[in-house]
């Protein structure tokens, strides 16, 4: 490529390395440079795709470039394994296992999780910029939504052993993994998530399409299936995300703080305890846990709101550090 | 924590004065005898960090035949950064020669 070339492409990336003030500088400095007999190289170009870079990571805000990963992890994990053991119940499970849908459902997941780890490393650059300034609430957000997202992996990945090994059983199908839940120990939300996806479950079942001898998986009906339990599935991290704003933000009183933490805490302790000690899991109604999801919901933007104000007051008063 | 090469390098171009960036550079290249000559990726993004952290600041707008120049200034932060930075990194050489005399010493005797 010539140096004119060259020259074109690096003002043309220099669109995107700031303000309109930052273009017009930069497209300066090149024009100043060739003047003085210094030919824009490919060097140039690269640091100024390298600053374009840096400007969109910086930029992204952090609950977007948080969010996504335990989202699309949660999204595909909960679609994939609930509508493939919807066809397993179909087609049987040797037919499944071996089937190309189920291999490329595989692929997209485990591409999904490739994807995931990109997202971390540019989330995380953020999050530590977040931890820098002292606001723990990102931080404890994302770590949350990763846990829940790992103890769906778990599940995920024991229960593709079973499928590879062909030792699937229909007993399999609705138990939760004793492993995943240690995985969990203390966090008590999990249950609820479970619960909560499930009756959802019930009511967008996907539907599987067979032609002879093939299942043919239907896009929107992993959709119908997969937004509803990505949700449900976020929601507890965000009740626990309520209880982390409120203790980050340095304006609620500790009073109010054990108020909420108890508020939020005891109903979902007490579901965990209903479960472990009273009923299975699957009897607790779902009109019952509607309620008491839908009122923490509420507890939860409230308090979210405050927190946030909170913070952006304390944010403002404090002064900058100078490194 | 200790300023990285690049980012004394432009303090140091601009102790004597405003300058827009492509001078920056022509100044970082002259000072340092041609061994750092940045990239304006690597040198605009170096003076928005040290924005940042408060040590530049923008002082005016021209533009030249067309072309925007945007001259940045130390504030005083920076002055005090920059001549911490610099006592430090000559208290570090001046220690750097001490231990290097006697061997120097000991060689030129060799030698002789």
């Amino acid at each position: 490529m010539s140096n004119r070339r060259i020259g074109r492409l690096t003002r043309h990336l220099a669109r995107w390395a700031g303000d309109e003030g930052r273009t017009a500088e930069i497209r300066g400095h090149l024009d100043e440079a060739e003047a003085a007999g210094q030919p824009v190289g490919v060097r140039d170009a690269a640091s100024v795709f390298s600053l374009v870079m840096h400007r969109a990571i910086r930029d992204l805000p952090w609950w977007l470039a948080g969010l996504p990963v335990p989202l699309l992890i949660g999204l595909l994990l909960a679609s994939s394994y609930e509508t493939h053991f919807h066809a397993w119940d179909v087609v049987g499970a040797d037919e499944f296992v071996r089937h190309p849908s189920t291999i490329l459902w595989m692929r997209v997941v485990e591409s999904a999780a490739v994807v995931g780890v990109v997202a971390a490393v540019v989330a995380g650059r953020r999050l530590v910029q977040q931890l820098r300034r002292g606001n723990l609430v990102p931080p404890a957000l994302f770590a949350l939504a990763i846990l829940v997202a790992l103890s769906q992996a778990d599940l995920f990945i024991e229960r593709t052993a079973w499928w590879r090994d062909g030792r699937l059983r229909a007993e399999h199908v609705n138990d939760v993994s004793p492993h995943s839940l240690a995985l969990f120990l203390g966090f008590t939300l999990l249950p609820v998530v479970y619960l909560a996806a499930g009756s959802r479950f019930e009511r967008t079942q996907p539907s599987v399409d067979l032609h002879h001898d093939h299942v043919a998986l239907d896009p929107s009906a992993l959709l119908a299936a997969g937004l509803p339990a990505a949700f449900v599935f976020l929601g507890p991290v965000a009740l626990v995300l309520a209880v982390t704003c409120t203790w980050a933000a340095p304006s609620i009183s500790r009073r109010l703080k054990w108020a909420t933490t108890a508020v939020v805490g005891a109903p979902l302790v007490g579901a965990v305890a209903w479960n472990a000690f009273v009923e299975p899991i699957d009897d607790i109604h779902p009109v019952v846990l509607a309620t008491v999801l839908g009122g923490l919901a509420i507890v939860w933007f409230r308090i979210v709101a405050v927190a946030v104000q909170s913070l952006r007051i304390g944010q403002a008063s404090t002064p900058t550090e100078v490194a | 924590m200790a300023l990285n090469e690049q980012r004394f390098y432009i303090l140091t171009a601009l102790a004597s004065g405003p300058l827009h960036g492509y001078a920056i550079a022509e100044e970082i290249a002259r000072v340092s005898d041609g061994s750092h000559t940045p990239r304006p990726g690597s040198l605009y993004h170096a003076i928005d960090k040290l924005i940042e952290q408060q040590l530049l600041e923008l002082d005016r707008e021209e533009v030249v035949d067309g072309r925007l120049r945007r001259y940045y200034r130390l504030t005083e932060t920076g002055v005090l950064r920059l001549t911490d930075e610099a006592t430090r990194r000559a208290a570090s050489a001046q220690v750097a020669l001490r231990r290097l005399q006697p061997g120097l010493g000991t060689a030129f005797g060799t030698l002789a």
